[in-house]
């Protein structure tokens, strides 16, 4: 009858929500005693019952076809939430705020004076190949010098515990709305648990990334006038997209609705005239910002938009060039730029990683395929990603070819055992891989999410949690334990 | 509010008024076949007819049954006007202005969506129940929106799009009642008034018209009350008069307020001359005309002031007038 956590094996493995053999871990017990009291046929009913939440919720997202056409999905949600005690929680969130500190430096530094590359920290060469370097933005002083305002930063846990940041994605990231929603499904679904345990509310996200954004305003004192930039309704993200511009209460805006003036001020097209925007939290990226600079034929952004921006008319989040920190080859170096510019020990490790740029790294790398997962420096969602352990001779072969060709594209890391938590399968719990993406706000101040979206691959075994590949999500509690 | 926004909502608006005509019209029709199982003819063609869908009925070379009118009118969406591609628009429009409009628009709209969606629901024993909820959800709305959303400019807009829609269809309608129920005395009298009554169904004015006029239900009754009844808020000169109190509340509102003054001074003037039993046809091709002025005075002065605004691919919001 129902779910019995006697029979839920983790063997080898590390599991968020059971410690051992019918054991949950602290935090977890109220939620585990809960599920254990449902029979299967009250299970079934709340599966169903959160589905139906999603449906009338509308909350989707984009699977981008083979055929180059795309389909609105019901975002997959599994209703047993994901646990983080609250006392490990803040050394994590102490970890990313020092990250998102270091990696904004960086950044300024890129586009300023380089000392990082002048003192050898970074080889200097990484920036003649990064894909992701603007030399438009080079001199620009964004204010507070900020230029990564909302950063998601992927973290795992290996099979002995260690928590690990797998990348650091400052461009636009996306997620944070499902983490929004996911709470709001489990509170429909399972108002109950809410009593039994002390749970880390994350509703006040919107409320802070718009306190964040109006510092960023070139008119101080006013009401700024804020937007989100969205590339359109046909974007993977554009649930999101809305999604945030309503809970701020902000318009969003198509690069269509906005042009320059001739005083490079950004207006935006209203039915009484033009309204100036001081203020865009824009999800279109970098090549597509601006077709006068970047992608001549760009049809999201707004002709002279950098011109604005460079000029201190109009504020970017996240601004025109962050993607330099965003590469998976500089991320190697983030320890590094942490002790270099903050003089300080990270709190959070990498993952060990190999570097193809360096002949000795990239020999180890091309003797142990099969073992390591490569990546490559520029590429998201699970894309440009070799598992070696999994993937067949031809794939291995291909992909050791792309590093012989551009060593400087490619880096390589031993295959992690993910953690796992309980997920529902058929109508019972099995073990299923998951990982963490918190988000980190960076201006005046640093605030990070309480928790973040936790992704899990649905598939056995599987490690792969990108909606877009078969993913799903989970709520994620950081659940005050008490007494420490 | 932004220009493309105005649009959106002005377009949801109408989509939403078209599920909730057509359901009833549907409805209506499906109902006053049961009282002439032996008519001669195809039934379904004044229903085509007032959607303005017979042409492209015809030009796909549907039958002329009552399932393939069904399906063309319900479920079809390759007829742009069928209530089920009405929702799906309303419902493409209404995912641009999720953080405009109140948030449960969004889930009644997919709960109205879904519904229209669901399998089966044209035939015969299954329609009158499918029909009564999609009317019910598009009410629902309708209340939502009056009870949630700011009384601003986008609901102005919205109201707009609301009342060209709605008198547009109350038009249609007299104009296909004038047409095909015949005039005189004589045996023919009772069926005539019972068609009477169904015009007037099909617009839910049954009860408001014996409210405010007593007496048989005869064509003069009915088409001076959808024309000119200023407290039936189907009847076109209320929604007329809607249009222009929401212009009121819209900024540039000049040119779409002339053309509603002018729609409406003919309207009066009419009505205190009183027309000509033969001349209300001519009224009401005049006054389509004038609608549609009034929705291209308000396109150019909301939707597109600046340039072209490049159309949303996968939306048809050409649609007629």
């Amino acid at each position: 009858m129902g779910i019995c956590w006697d029979d839920y094996r983790v063997d080898g493995l590390h599991d968020e929500v059971i410690l051992g053999r019918g054991q949950p871990r602290p935090g977890a017990e109220a939620l585990c005693a809960y599920l254990a009291s449902l029979d299967d046929a009250v299970l079934a009913q709340r599966v169903a019952s959160a589905e139906m939440v999603i449906r009338l919720m509308g909350i989707t997202f984009r699977v981008y076809g083979e055929d180059g056409g795309s389909i609105d999905r019901h975002w997959p949600y599994d209703l047993i939430p994901r646990i983080l005690p609250l006392p490990e929680w803040r050394r994590i969130e102490a970890g990313l705020k020092q990250r998102a500190l270091a990696l904004n430096l960086f950044i300024d530094d890129v586009y300023h004076d380089q000392r990082a590359f002048a003192d050898g920290i970074v080889p200097r060469a990484l920036l003649a190949t990064s894909k992701n370097f603007r030399s438009e933005c080079m001199g620009v002083s964004p204010p507070h010098g900020t230029w990564a305002h909302i950063c998601g930063s992927d973290l795992v846990r290996d099979r002995d515990g260690t928590v690990y940041v797998l990348e650091d994605n400052l461009r636009v990231p996306s997620g944070v709305s499902y983490m929004l929603e996911n709470r709001q499904v489990t509170k429909r679904c399972f108002p109950e648990l809410f009593r039994r345990a002390r749970i880390l509310p994350v509703d006040d996200y919107p409320s802070q990334l718009y306190t964040m954004l109006a510092s960023l305003s070139p008119r101080p004192g006013d009401q700024p006038q804020i937007v989100v930039l969205t590339p359109g309704i046909f974007n993977s993200a554009y649930y999101e997209h809305s999604f945030l511009a309503q809970r701020m209460g902000v318009d969003l805006v198509t690069g269509a609705d906005l042009f320059v003036d001739d005083n490079d001020c950004v207006q935006m097209r209203t039915i009484s005239g033009p309204h100036r925007v001081d203020v865009i939290y824009r999800r279109v990226d970098d090549l597509f910002l601006d077709p006068e600079v970047f992608h001549p034929d760009s049809m999201l952004g707004v002709p002279g938009l950098m011109r604005a921006w460079r000029t201190g008319k109009v504020a970017l989040a996240n601004a025109p060039g962050a993607g330099v920190a965003d590469d998976k080859v500089v991320y190697t170096y983030v320890p590094a730029l942490i002790r270099y510019y903050l003089d300080a020990d990270p709190i959070l490790p990498n993952v060990p990683s190999f570097r193809c740029v360096y002949p000795d790294e990239c020999d180890h790398v091309l003797a142990n395929i099969d073992k390591l997962v490569v990546k490559a420096a520029n590429e998201s969602g699970g894309y440009g990603l070799l598992i070696g352990p999994h993937a067949t001779e031809v794939q291995r072969n291909a992909f050791a070819d792309a590093v012989r060709r551009d060593p400087r594209n490619y880096m390589a890391q031993p295959m992690l055992t993910l953690s796992t938590v309980p997920t529902i399968v058929g109508g019972s719990v099995a073990p299923r891989h998951v990982d963490l993406r918190p988000f980190i706000l960076s201006a005046e101040r640093t605030e990070v999410t309480a928790g973040g979206l936790t992704r899990v691959a649905l598939v056995e075994g599987s490690t792969v949690v990108n909606s877009s590949q078969g993913g799903g999500s989970k709520d994620t509690w950081v659940v005050d334990v008490g007494g420490s | 509010m932004l220009s493309r926004v105005a649009e959106n909502i002005y377009w949801t608006a109408r989509y939403l008024e078209r599920v909730e005509n057509t359901a009833r019209l549907v409805a209506v029709h499906s109902e006053i076949r049961l009282d002439r199982p032996d008519r001669a003819g195809f039934f379904w063609e004044p229903v085509l007819t007032i959607t303005e869908t017979l042409g492209e009925f015809e030009a796909r070379g549907l039958r002329r049954t009552e399932r393939d009118a069904i399906n063309f009118l319900l479920t079809d969406l390759q007829n742009p006007s069928s209530l089920l591609a009405s929702c799906v628009y309303a419902r493409e429009n209404i995912r641009t202005l999720m953080e405009i409009l109140p948030r449960e628009s969004w889930e009644a709209v997919n709960g109205l969506h879904h519904a229209a969606a669901r399998p089966g629901a044209g035939a015969p024993q299954q329609r009158d129940v499918y029909l009564r909820e999609i009317i019910e959800r598009s009410q629902a709305m309708v209340g939502l929106f009056l009870g949630a959303m700011n009384d601003d400019a986008g609901y102005a807009i919205l109201r707009q799009g609301r009342a060209i829609e709605r008198s547009n269809f109350t038009v249609q309608v007299l104009r296909d009642a004038l047409v095909r129920i015949g005039d005189g005395t004589g045996d023919m009298q009772a069926l005539r008034a019972a068609e009477w009554v169904g015009v007037l169904k099909s617009l839910t004015a049954y009860q408001m018209y014996r409210r405010s006029l007593r007496g048989p239900v005869t064509r003069v009754g009915v088409s001076r009350f959808l024309i000119f009844s200023q407290v039936f808020p189907r009847a076109l000169a209320y929604c007329v008069n809607e249009a222009g109190q929401a212009l009121g509340r819209l900024p540039n509102a000049d040119l779409p307020a002339a053309a509603v003054a002018r729609l409406a001074g003919e309207l009066d003037a009419v009505e205190r001359t009183g027309a000509e039993a033969d001349g209300i046809g001519d009224l009401l091709s005049a006054a389509q005309a004038q609608l549609s002025d009034i929705h291209d005075a308000v396109c150019s002065a909301y939707f597109t002031p600046f340039t072209e605004v490049p159309a949303v691919a996968g939306q048809t919001q050409a649609q007629p007038a």
